[in-house]
């Protein structure tokens, strides 16, 4: 699978930079059970990979994090802009900070936000794969390439 | 699993590689697995990788109780997923070959047999490792930093040593001490005016760490060592108003008396007292001066009282794992050598102490220089196993996770 640069998806880069766009993390435990997690820290990367902040260290999508970087597992990023627009994205855990400088400037700006607030680790997610899921996109894709689905009322 | 007295084969030939090992424990991360064995074979670096080293960003000096570096190398290292690889002292030549660590020009990586196996970097270095103490001493003498521990090693030599043939056989304080002409103890002042530093960096540190090498003295046998640790204690309290912070102790096991002190009189929350070995045979050959001073079953009593002052999850014990294979008197086998191990941490996790294993990393100048380390397959399996004893009582691993020590791989296994 080849990475994606999201900064070659113009109108991602633009919902991403939107703090009114929802942005929900996919990652699955170790029996393969869902977990959805709203993250609206995720942003882009200055090298086109989705980054977040983890806030909790003992939180079930850490340990999804780690377990997906550990055993190569994929995660998914939900993004839904004001205007509707919406993407599904895939891709894998690539890095997590939990020192250094980055993560500690990245430390400083979350508490600079809110000052109860800690900072676990700065996760890396390199997007292999992304389709668009807005709904008037899909329903016209669908009406388009598969006409035999709809209700018959409709066509009357 | 290898017989080491009986298997004289190249060392490649007789044991199962990363990619063999990483197939045979599909449960257990690749990336924890090639920590223990860059951490048991070592590591070199390319020019390329010392290239890259930037001394104002990365750390490349460290004065321990057991290693003292000042070169432009990187101290140690740490793997994308936050694993600390350590890569600190000198090992000695066991014909293991090392890792290589190589430079692309962006990134660092380890390779072995010149194939990359995963992206590593340099650990860096803190703001504070560039002041002096009011004193003149320069902070990255006093306090060494783990990617986010202060580390404090006030005494740096060891009692047991002042007596030949009382210290512990795979232990370099001694050797290190000497070839380095260091002062034995730390001024208290320098250690609690430099945590004071280092602690203002933000998201800088979760814990404070001390350690040292045995104080014999005082009124009763270690007081002297209790009263250091105290003074540190009491002096960096302050810092935090006072109340109970994130610390870890290692010291020679102390007696009731004196773990009921350091647990009222300081703000000290974890306490260790390293066993080394899980065997009282093994413990009497490995380790004399712990013997003879307090015994195998002594010691375990006294982290058995620990429990009752810190509580449970707040007190552990290390082994230096692989030594009780050492020749000619330990395990004969690495199956018989695991099941022994795995046994006795059981019974201390009954009595609520739970151990956490090191990599033996085989130093030059230790009693032990000459010995081989067992197969990575026993340190995967020892690691599963661990966890697995701290999991089914209930354990927690956050005084000695991965972001502390960082030296042990089950409780890395702790993360998820």
């Amino acid at each position: 699978m080849t990475d994606l640069n999201l900064n070659d998806y113009p109108e991602i880069v633009l919902a991403l930079s939107d703090p009114l766009t929802v942005k929900v993390l996919g990652t699955i435990g170790s029996a393969g059970e869902p977990r959805l997690a709203v993250k609206s820290s995720i942003r882009l990367a200055q090298n086109g990979v989705l980054t977040y902040d983890e806030l909790i260290e003992t939180s079930r999508t850490n340990a999804n994090m780690v377990r997906a970087l550990w055993f190569n597992h994929k995660v998914a990023v939900s993004l839904i802009a004001p205007n509707a627009r919406a993407w599904l994205l895939s891709g894998r855990p690539d890095q997590v900070l939990i020192a250094g400088r980055k993560f500690q400037e990245r430390y400083q700006l979350v508490r600079q936000k809110n000052p109860e607030s800690g900072l676990a680790a700065v996760w890396f997610i390199v997007i292999e794969d992304l389709e668009e899921t807005t709904l008037t996109t899909r329903r016209a894709k669908e009406e388009a390439e598969r006409p035999l689905l709809i209700h018959l009322d409709r066509l009357l | 699993m290898r017989d080491p007295v009986k298997d004289l084969r190249p060392w490649r030939d007789a044991e199962k590689s990363l990619r063999e090992i990483t197939r045979e424990y599909p449960s257990f991360p690749k990336l924890i697995a090639l920590k223990i064995d860059a951490q048991r074979r070592g590591v070199v670096y390319t020019p390329k990788a010392l290239a890259a080293v930037d001394p104002t960003v990365h750390m490349t000096t460290v004065r321990s109780d057991y290693y003292d570096k000042e070169d432009l190398s990187p101290v140690s290292l740490i793997l994308d997923d936050g694993t600390t690889v350590f890569t600190e002292g000198v090992l000695a030549d066991i014909g293991l070959e090392p890792y290589v660590v190589d430079h692309d020009g962006r990134n660092a990586y380890l390779l072995d047999n010149d194939a990359p196996l995963a992206r590593v970097s340099y650990w860096e270095k803190p703001a504070y490792y560039a002041k002096t103490t009011a004193k003149g001493r320069p902070m990255w003498q006093v306090v060494s930093a783990r990617p986010q521990r202060l580390t404090i090693h006030p005494h740096q030599y060891c009692d047991f040593w002042k007596k030949p043939g009382q210290g512990c056989r795979f232990c370099v304080m001694a050797t290190n001490y000497k070839a380095y002409g260091k002062e034995a103890r730390l001024l208290v002042e320098d250690i609690i005016e430099t945590v004071g530093e280092a602690v203002k960096e933000p998201g800088g540190y979760q814990s404070v760490f001390l350690t040292g090498g045995t104080i014999l003295s005082g009124a009763t046998p270690l007081d002297d060592e209790l009263e250091l640790y105290l003074a540190i204690l009491k002096g960096i309290g302050p810092l935090f108003g006072g109340q109970k912070f994130p610390s870890q102790l290692i010291s020679t096991a102390f007696s009731l008396p004196q773990l009921a002190r350091l647990k009222a009189e300081t703000g000290l929350t974890s306490y260790t007292a390293d066993l080394e070995v899980l065997d009282a045979e093994l413990f009497k050959w490995i380790c004399p001066g712990k013997s003879r001073l307090i015994g195998y079953e002594g010691w375990k009593d006294r982290l058995a009282a620990a429990v009752g002052l810190f509580g449970r999850g707040r007190v552990n014990t290390g082994i230096v794992a692989g030594v009780e294979l050492a020749k000619p008197k330990g395990f004969k086998s690495e199956e018989e050598a695991l099941n022994a191990t795995l046994k006795e941490a059981r019974s201390l996790a009954e009595r609520g102490v739970f151990v956490v294993s090191c990599v033996w990393r085989v130093m030059t100048g230790s009693v032990f220089a000459r010995q081989r380390p067992p197969s990575l397959e026993y340190y995967v399996r020892l690691a599963l196993g661990l966890d697995a004893i701290r999991r089914e009582y209930g354990f927690l691993a956050d005084m000695d996770n991965y972001r502390r020590c960082g030296n042990h791989a089950d409780t890395d296994l702790a993360r998820i």
